[in-house]
């Protein structure tokens, strides 16, 4: 089964070009031209995928990226001005998966949807330990990708499960974070690159906030996370 | 800086002082006719006190004589008064003064005729006084001339401190407005079109206020003529994004409708493409340096920390190069300057990612720290040609080669220098470049200065 992905860019023939060479790596990919279009889209049919553009006419890419993640946990890659790092921090703390520069080559735009896709294919990453983690007072459950806090359902994406998994995984010890980035953003930790950071930030947040020394995730300072116990 | 005050102070000053002397000169020349019926007068009462002081002496002798000479009003045109007995002495043993001496040595010398010249002219009486001892009288003329009054040093020292006073408060009205200026234009040439120290000269109804209004204006035009610059850059690039981002997909078609993912040709354009990519993305950055807000990614950055990361890379992108070069950095650990850290890698990546490129096969390059009194100084220094003398400054300048030759080169993209000076004038520190003295080579200095440390000791924590 073709994965079905929406392109929301306001460039037509970018897009149509776009979805010619999608097609050609088996997506089914529907494309939006603005904003307003891309929220009634998202909320009318099941994508696995959005590839935002964040320069919209209208309502720009953020404002959509927020609206959708008020309901829906569809991973989205957002595609970013090339050197504009202050919006692809901005496009992950309102909970994008990942993000790329634009123009991007077509190649790694595919790359990087192969990945965002593994990650949030509940068979493909579990290694086939499908049994419920526990920590604490959270509960995470790989087989339908949920995680519970006292019971009550967290709405993560697919990339902050994945990183809550794999820290979940090793709780008690500390995670590298290059290892962690290859694992849950598919790509090497370049420098300056906050996206873990922020991707971890807003983790913390939504498995509820705690003082800063019974902070669930630690940081260790040049090394990496730690899920304590 | 002050030379134009201090010319005018000088100028100013001397003239007043040489116009005040001449004045007094005159004055005395003028007045001497004046002067000459009052001298006369002085010299009437000159000889009648004189006359009484000896009369005094004769008739009550020492002690009367001095009584009499307690009382200020006998003494309104005697200067001094000398009484001296036969053994040549004074007898309130005050020094002779030596023309006195000379007259004593003949005693029957008439006393000299008042000439009306400003000299004191001294009158001598013999006196017999009651106890027959006799006595010599010696009064000098108190000479009521006007060049001792004009010129006594009270009043000249008064003269100069006063027109010294005004001088300095003239020059000072004149040039402060100048340095006013000055100050304006020199934060002007640090790209910040802030006149708000020439406002109150605004107000001023004479030239130095059309100055400044003047000045104002050109400020306000430079200013909306390079954010014309910068926003035409930025439009420029923006715009150019959307066909390459097209181009690039249809290259990406191309490849696959042909089956040639290793076509040389393909791989050409897609260099190219990503060239301009390249090329846009810093054309983007050099413009955004200087509008972005700094002030709140600034953190204390480790140098050494900093510098590993760049040698880091750049040692694993000559690897993929044959040029074989070597880094060494010399480092001592602790050094913390307060910096964009993101920015500031940017600049010194760039400084050395120009030394590589331009250094030749096999050579060294020398990346130095050290930590001065008020700056951190990082010195990157190669082997390669080094660039003429006149070009040391314009290297800093986007799009700046040293020779033509040099265009042919897939290299830098032509700004990374001048990235990296932008990146350090917003810091407030100095980028600069030298040839070395012997052999040839380029020296870059990059100087950042020190902040006293800033408050949030650890402000290097992540905030993750």
């Amino acid at each position: 089964m073709n994965h079905k992905l929406l392109l929301i860019d306001d460039d037509r023939a970018l897009c149509g070009m776009l979805q010619n060479y999608l097609s050609q790596e088996s997506f089914d990919t529907d494309a939006v031209y603005d904003g307003e279009s891309a929220i009634e889209t998202v909320f009318g049919n099941a994508y696995d995928l959005l590839i935002l553009d964040i320069m919209l006419p209208g309502q720009s890419g953020f404002d959509v990226l927020k609206t959708v993640r008020e309901k829906s946990s569809v991973p989205v890659l957002m595609l970013t001005a090339r050197g504009e790092d202050v919006d692809s921090v901005i496009g992950l703390e309102l909970g994008a998966d990942d993000y790329l520069a634009k123009p991007c080559n077509p190649r790694v735009l595919v790359a990087h949807i192969r990945a965002i896709l593994r990650r949030s294919q509940p068979d493909a990453f579990t290694h086939g330990a499908d049994e419920p983690l526990s920590v604490g007072d959270i509960e995470l459950h790989p087989q339908s990708r949920t995680v519970l806090r006292e019971q009550q359902p967290i709405g993560l994406t697919s990339t902050e499960f994945t990183i809550l998994e794999t820290l979940m995984r090793n709780a008690g010890n500390v995670v590298n974070k290059h290892d962690l980035s290859q694992i849950a953003l598919g790509r090497k930790l370049a420098h300056f690159d906050r996206s873990l950071d922020v991707h971890i930030s807003n983790v913390r947040k939504k498995l509820g906030f705690v003082a800063e020394e019974h902070n669930r995730i630690k940081t260790v300072r040049n090394v990496g996370y730690l899920f304590s116990k | 800086m002050y030379s134009f005050f201090w010319r005018i102070f000088l100028t100013f000053w001397l003239t007043i002082l040489i116009v005040e002397l001449f004045t007094a000169w005159f004055a005395v020349r003028l007045s001497e006719s004046e002067i000459h019926p009052i001298l006369e007068k002085q010299n009437q009462i000159f000889v009648a006190d004189s006359n009484r002081a000896v009369a005094v002496l004769e008739a009550e002798g020492l002690r009367g004589l001095r009584e009499w000479l307690q009382r200020a009003s006998n003494l309104q045109a005697i200067d001094e008064i000398f009484v001296v007995n036969q053994r040549r002495e004074e007898i309130n043993h005050k020094p002779l003064p030596d023309n006195i001496t000379d007259i004593l040595g003949d005693t029957h010398a008439d006393p000299p005729l008042p000439d009306y010249k400003p000299i004191k002219y001294i009158l001598t009486s013999k006196a017999t006084a009651p106890d027959t001892e006799e006595y010599l009288v010696i009064t000098t003329f108190r000479d009521p001339h006007r060049a001792s009054y004009l010129f006594a040093p009270q009043r000249v020292a008064f003269g100069v401190i006063v027109s010294g006073l005004i001088c300095f408060l003239l020059a000072r009205y004149f040039t402060s407005p100048l340095n006013k200026l000055r100050r304006s234009t020199q934060t002007l040439m640090t790209g910040e079109f802030n006149t708000s120290s020439i406002q109150n000269l605004r107000h001023r109804h004479d030239e130095f206020g059309a100055l400044a209004v003047d000045f104002e204006k050109m400020a306000a035009r430079l200013s909306d003529l390079l954010t014309a610059k910068r926003q035409l850059l930025r439009d420029i690039s923006h715009e150019l994004r959307s066909p390459l981002a097209r181009i690039r997909v249809a290259l990406g078609l191309v490849r696959k409708k042909h089956h040639a993912d290793d076509s040389d040709e393909l791989d050409r354009i897609e260099r190219e493409i990503e060239r301009l990519e390249s090329l846009i993305s810093e054309l983007m950055m050099f413009v955004r340096i200087r509008s972005s807000n700094t002030a709140e990614s600034m953190t204390n950055v480790d140098i050494r920390e900093l510098l590993d990361h760049i040698v880091e890379d750049a040692q694993y992108e000559k690897q993929q190069d044959r040029s074989k070069n070597t880094i060494k950095l010399h480092c001592p650990p602790g050094i913390e300057v307060w910096a964009d850290a993101h920015l500031l890698h940017r600049a010194i990546e760039n400084i050395v990612r120009n030394a590589c490129y331009y250094s030749p096969e096999q050579s060294v390059i020398h990346i130095r720290c050290e930590q001065g009194t008020d700056d951190v100084r990082i010195v990157v220094e190669d082997f390669g040609p080094g660039v003429p003398d006149d070009m040391l400054e314009p290297i800093f300048q986007p799009f700046v080669r040293v020779s033509s030759a040099r265009e042919e080169d897939t290299g830098g993209s032509g700004i990374g220098l001048a990235i990296a000076k932008q990146v350090i004038d917003v810091h407030g520190g100095t980028l600069t470049a030298q040839n070395k003295k012997e052999g040839s080579g380029l020296i870059v200095t990059l100087s950042l200065p020190v902040r006293r440390r800033a408050r949030g000791a650890n402000s290097s924590s992540q905030a993750a």
